[in-house]
């Protein structure tokens, strides 16, 4: 073997698994082939068009940041890798509008310095969030959010939690009256003292309330996604 | 024995005086801020492990939430020890193997400054909350370019060494190496320039090359480091040749063609073209046939010293992490088969695994080639066999109890709780925190391996060793024993070769 | 010692060139293919097209209007005459409510 045939061999034993696992499926992802509405079977036409509420960029920065997915996945896997489907209130609302992930759930997720980056997650210490925004409902729902992230245990019925408390993304301050009380969180605290979000809790909120996956996806939807026409 | 001969190996030995001089400082410096790193990285993962069952720990510290100490805990691993730890080894052995002195130790020494300082301004991005969330890659962005030409400027001059190389003959280590040299701006490269330069690709499959990159840097550049070690060491301190040489090839080039497809099946049943998903767990089942290629090569080579390889703390080190090679390999491959997937995918068996290939593996293999390394540059003996026996058994005890135990008795116990709907959440719940506590005693103990290691090279690097001879033996009473010849290497190549 | 024949600075200063290519090639591979890759319609592509039908229907309908190049003093002339010619008329009383 002469150092030549050495760096040929390296090269392109590295270069067709990059081609093939990396470069090409990276080009092909990069534009998905949109998935029509059918009339016999969606009662309705046109492209499906998927959508999102909420602050969902700016917090899925803070949600990198955190690093949330270290314990959190967004991802429900299709039968074939786990029995995610099945299990209460994670892969949706009610037993009909239950689904898997599909390509098109993760519009507009970033890392922390804001490239595209799904959240899908290490592990599950924690519970899957692809349908968290369900947990939430309204105005109580809310509050409730924000007192989980500022400290998961003081949450009735939630004692047992692991999850970390995020003093960061919240302040105490005086409470001098005349408070805005939809932004104070009902939480014990020192006399004379309150606790606000910050608005970093407010967006980290506002993403996960945007965690809800229910809108109509087209039957014909390919869940091994597939490169847009030219 | 002819003059001739003599005068050959006087000269060798001057010239392996001189490689050893020239290296001295940026090697020790690698090495010594190397682990200094690592015992940061050890208590940061004390503490993010005793957050996971007791989640008000620390609380009060706005940046020690479990998220970003957990971060900063696995990048200060992977980049302050591990990688330093492999350019000392790098570059010593590149150059012993190619038989030039350094003449680049200045340039290297003061970029390895740079290095630390990156590192250190990356830590403190992640602890402050600007980490980019990205699993192995969770510094802030502008991290990876300076990290990457930082890299090219430690790295190339082992290219060039190879290149002006003394003697025909190319040893098997060198291959590993300049593989390796190679391999890490690649996986690292390609990550960096899709998920950040290009930045506009399908979020989902920045998450693949993600996972792609981890398991690159994993396989292939921290794998190859560690088995080029071992193959230096096995042969040199037994004094006998490698055992096979068209094994080692063979070893080498199943590594080089399988370990690029491994990775994406960490992306199992998410929204990504499935058959990567399998090619992955494909790959990463198959890369068992390198591993296991070279462990038996480098067990048959000292397979008939066994008395040198408990007395030489190098080798004995070095044995016990290209049994850990082995071990990562039937580890990974378990992780890897499509009915286990499902359950360990999102289970503390993946940190499991990271830890016991990153320190059961990997990091055993580095204490073996510093415990060789250093007293060569520093031209002083290690102080003390007690603290290297401490070393040796805490490290072992506390990664096997971390990453088999814990990890993946743990993760299969907690992936088959989530993977259960019938039973509610809070069970596979209860499961983790039972296990996490088994590991922050596991870290315990390798935190006592590391402060006894790290004091130990911080002394040596203080030129307060023993002035002697003769090598550390973790043997009583060893005066006058010498392990192996220095000899040339060429001289112990099998036959074959 | 034998001098060492592979030993020069030009194969020095080569190999130092050659090693960082070799470093930064799949970079550049990246930059490259993502660059020559056709762009394809995709699902952003069809909701951009939802979004603007109805102003592709409007600019449709209005095109011939919306082409026609007609210098604009034509059409200040056109106004003040008429605005000229017009007679100052009563308005009508406002409905009472």
């Amino acid at each position: 073997m002469t150092v030549k045939h050495f760096f040929y061999g390296l090269i392109i034993s590295f270069a067709v698994p990059w081609l093939l696992v990396v470069a090409i499926p990276f080009e092909s992802m990069r534009s998905l082939e949109s998935v029509e509405f059918s009339e016999d079977k969606d009662e309705r036409t046109g492209p499906y068009i998927p959508s999102r509420g909420g602050r969902m960029s700016n917090g899925s920065l803070i949600y990198a940041a955190e690093n949330c997915a270290s314990c959190h996945s967004q991802v429900i896997r299709p039968t074939y890798a786990g029995n995610d489907l099945f299990r209460e209130g994670w892969a949706g609302a009610s037993k009909d509008s239950r689904r898997e992930s599909n390509a098109f759930d993760y519009p507009g997720e970033m890392n922390g310095a804001g490239n595209a980056f799904a959240h899908i997650g290490e592990s599950r210490n924690g519970p899957d969030l692809s349908n968290v925004g369900y947990r939430y409902e309204g105005e109580q729902g809310y509050q409730d959010l924000l007192v989980r992230l500022y400290n998961p245990r003081l949450l009735e019925g939630n004692y047992k939690s692991i999850c970390q408390p995020n003093p960061a993304l919240f302040k105490t301050e005086d409470d001098k009256g005349q408070a805005n009380h939809r932004d104070t969180l009902d939480v014990p605290t020192k006399e004379g003292k309150k606790v606000v979000p910050r608005d970093t809790a407010l967006t980290l909120a506002n993403y996960i309330l945007s965690l809800r996956r229910d809108d109509q996806v087209p039957d014909s939807m390919n869940y091994n996604p597939r490169k847009g026409k030219k | 024995m002819s003059t001739e001969s003599t005068q050959q190996m006087a000269e060798d030995a001057t010239l392996r005086a001189e490689i050893d001089r020239s290296l001295r400082h940026p090697v020790m410096f690698f090495f010594t801020s190397g682990a200094a790193w690592l015992a940061v990285s050890l208590l940061l993962g004390i503490i993010a492990t005793a957050k996971s069952f007791a989640p008000g720990f620390l609380s009060c510290v706005d940046c020690l939430t479990y998220g970003r100490t957990f971060a900063a805990h696995m990048n200060v691993l992977l980049y302050g020890w591990c990688a330093q730890a492999a350019f000392g080894t790098m570059i010593w052995l590149m150059s012993r193997l190619s038989r030039q002195p350094s003449q680049s130790s200045g340039v290297i020494l003061t970029v390895g400054h740079a290095w630390n300082a990156v590192i250190a301004l990356g830590t403190i991005g992640i602890l402050s909350g600007n980490g980019s969330g990205q699993p192995w890659m969770g510094f802030p962005n502008f991290v990876w370019p300076c990290l990457i030409v930082l890299y090219a400027a430690i790295a190339i001059w082992s290219v060039i060494q190879f290149r002006v190389r003394r003697g025909g003959h190319v040893f098997i280590s060198q291959w590993y190496i300049l593989a390796a040299l190679f391999w890490f701006p690649w996986t690292l490269l390609t990550a960096h320039v899709f998920i950040h330069v290009i930045g506009d690709g399908h979020p989902v499959f920045a998450t693949a090359i993600n996972a792609w990159f981890r398991s690159g840097l994993l396989f292939l550049f921290f794998t190859p480091i560690a088995i080029a070690s071992a193959y230096y060491l096995a042969p040199k301190v037994t004094g006998r040749p490698v055992y096979s040489y068209s094994l080692a090839l063979f070893g080498f080039w199943a590594l080089a063609v399988v370990g690029p497809w491994a990775g994406m099946q960490k992306l199992y049943g998410a929204p990504i073209p499935v058959w990567l998903q399998y090619a992955g767990a494909g790959a990463t089942i198959l890369l068992l046939i390198p591993a296991i290629a070279v462990s038996v090569n480098i067990l048959k080579t000292v397979s008939a010293k066994g008395e040198t390889v408990a007395h030489s703390p190098s080798l004995r080190f070095s044995v016990a992490g290209i049994i850990g090679l082995a071990a990562t390999a039937l580890f990974a491959a378990a992780l890897a088969l499509p009915g286990s997937m499902s359950l360990t995918q999102f289970s503390i068996a993946s940190y499991g695994f990271d830890i016991f290939a990153l320190y059961g593996f990997f990091s055993m293999c580095m204490f073996g080639a510093i415990y060789f390394i250093v007293p060569r540059i520093t031209g002083r003996e290690w102080i003390s066999t007690k603290f290297i026996r401490v070393h040796f058994w805490s490290s072992i005890y506390g990664v096997v109890f971390i990453a088999l135990f814990c990890g993946l008795l743990g993760g299969y116990l907690q992936g088959q709780a989530v993977e259960n709907f019938s039973e509610p959440f809070a069970s596979a719940m209860g499961r983790y925190k039972i296990y996490t506590i088994g590991m922050a005693i596991g870290w315990v103990f390798v935190l006592l391996a590391n402060f006894f290691f790290c004091f130990h090279l911080l002394l040596m690097w203080l030129r307060l060793g023993r002035r002697s001879n003769h090598p550390t033996l973790l043997k009583h009473n060893a005066h006058g024993q010498v392990h192996g010849p220095e000899g040339d290497l060429d001289s112990l190549q099998s036959p074959t070769s | 010692m034998e001098p060492n024949q592979r030993d020069t600075p030009l194969r020095r200063f080569n190999t130092f060139w050659w090693g960082l290519g070799l470093f930064v090639v799949f970079a550049v591979a990246s930059l490259i293919f993502s660059a020559v890759s056709p762009k394809s319609e995709d699902a952003q592509t069809d909701r951009r097209r939802e979004r603007t039908k109805f102003k592709a229907a409007t600019v449709e309908s209005q095109k011939a209007v919306l082409d026609a190049k007609v210098p604009v003093t034509v059409v200040y002339d056109e106004l003040g005459k008429s605005l000229v010619a017009a007679k100052p008329t009563a308005s009508t009383k406002p409905v009472e409510q």
